[in-house]
């Protein structure tokens, strides 16, 4: 099956992906973008010209703690800078279709790794704010034989949040590539707006906006 | 694809690095810069409202410094005025003293220059009688017509210095 993910190199026995190496280019083109903005915010005095490229920058980052911020409220301080991450690299993976990489978020070993930190982070601040104790006690609520259906709900969380968004992103990289297979021409670009633009960004923000709402809602 | 493989364990060390590096190297970067402008706008904002506050005080101690003055300047111009009015009046009576006192002065001087005319009008008469006899005498007169001489010389002298 040609949508089978694709084995680049054997790193000491160890297979790595195309969906890693893939990974590893948007990794590297954020961070460039990192390195090449933070100089100037390091050196700069409060009333400096940061330039377009700066101010950009700021207004990216600034809209994104606003965000965060309005939905998380004071826990955004804390979680913010993983919550940017996140949602800039599922950002750039969901849109690296479009300039005909597979997305990384087309392998569910991604889409799963993303939202096990996500189970982790939602689980660690219910532990943190109810206490051992409470956070236990908790999965017998409201009635003891109901700790099974807790587990289940729980664990729920990142099986959905990982196949969801898994799902879109391969679901619309296999009806593009049929696509092309039928018409190659014209057809296929305004298709492109809505599979990988809109989906793309669409489903990084749910993914997101999911982990803060659970993260939220853990207390 | 839909099987799990060693990539999950890449994936979360890559998503974790991508957290590292870009808190290190953006996030704190650019939210350290907002916190330190926002502080300097708010401190240049405090000290903007301090500067007006101040200069509105300022201002308005200006104005009542200017009012005292003007107060005061009206008041001198009040009191110059009366200084001048009373000064002119001193000046008026003195003037019309000064003036009374010459005046008696100089009928008492014309009084006096009178007398002393009349004195000496007295005592050239009587040399000049004197004269008169003796020219008389020369001419070898009898003692009647001497007298009546004298007598006669008298009396026109009273009646043209006398009255």
């Amino acid at each position: 099956m040609e949508f089978e993910i694709k084995t680049a190199f054997y790193l000491g026995g160890i297979p790595v992906t195309e969906t890693v190496v893939n990974t590893w280019i948007i990794m590297a083109v954020l961070i460039a973008f990192a390195l090449a903005a933070a100089r100037r915010f390091t050196t700069a005095a409060p009333e400096d010209d940061l330039g377009t490229f700066g101010l950009l920058t700021e207004m990216v980052v600034d809209g994104m703690n606003r965000f965060i911020g309005s939905t998380m409220g004071e826990k955004a301080a804390a979680f913010g800078p993983y919550i940017s991450t996140l949602f800039s690299f599922l950002l750039l993976a969901n849109l690296s279709g479009l300039v005909g990489f597979r997305p990384p978020t087309a392998d569910l070993n991604t889409t799963l790794a993303f939202a096990s930190i996500s189970f982790l982070l939602i689980q660690g601040t219910a532990l943190r704010s109810k206490g051992i104790v409470g956070y236990f006690k908790s999965f017998f609520e409201p009635m003891f034989f109901l700790f099974p259906l807790n587990i289940v709900g729980e664990l729920a969380t990142p099986i959905s949040l990982s196949f969801r968004l898994f799902g879109n992103i391969l679901g619309g990289m296999i009806i593009m590539s049929l696509l092309y297979q039928v018409i190659p021409i014209l057809i296929p670009a305004p298709l492109h707006i809505y599979f990988d633009i809109f989906s793309g960004i669409l489903q990084a923000f749910i993914f997101t906006m999911l982990t803060m709402v659970f993260i939220s809602s853990a207390d | 694809m839909i099987e799990l493989s060693w990539t999950y364990f890449f994936q979360i060390v890559n998503i974790l690095i991508l957290y590292l590096v870009l808190r290190r190297y953006l996030y704190k970067p650019v939210n350290d810069f907002i916190a330190r402008r926002r502080e300097h706008t708010e401190g240049m904002l405090k000290e903007a409202n301090e500067s007006y506050a101040r200069a509105k005080e300022l201002q308005q101690q200006a104005e009542a410094q200017l009012n005292e003055a003007r107060r005061e300047a009206q008041a001198l111009i009040e009191q110059a005025v009366e200084t001048g009015k009373t000064m002119a009046a001193e000046i008026a009576e003195r003037a019309r003293t000064e003036e009374a006192a010459r005046r008696e002065r100089l009928e008492r001087e014309m009084e006096e220059a009178k007398n002393r005319a009349l004195q000496e009008l007295r005592q050239e008469v009587a040399s000049l009688s004197v004269k008169v006899a003796e020219k008389i005498l020369e001419q070898n007169l009898s003692p009647k017509a001497h007298t009546q001489l004298i007598e006669s010389a008298l009396e026109r002298m009273d009646d043209t210095y006398v009255n």
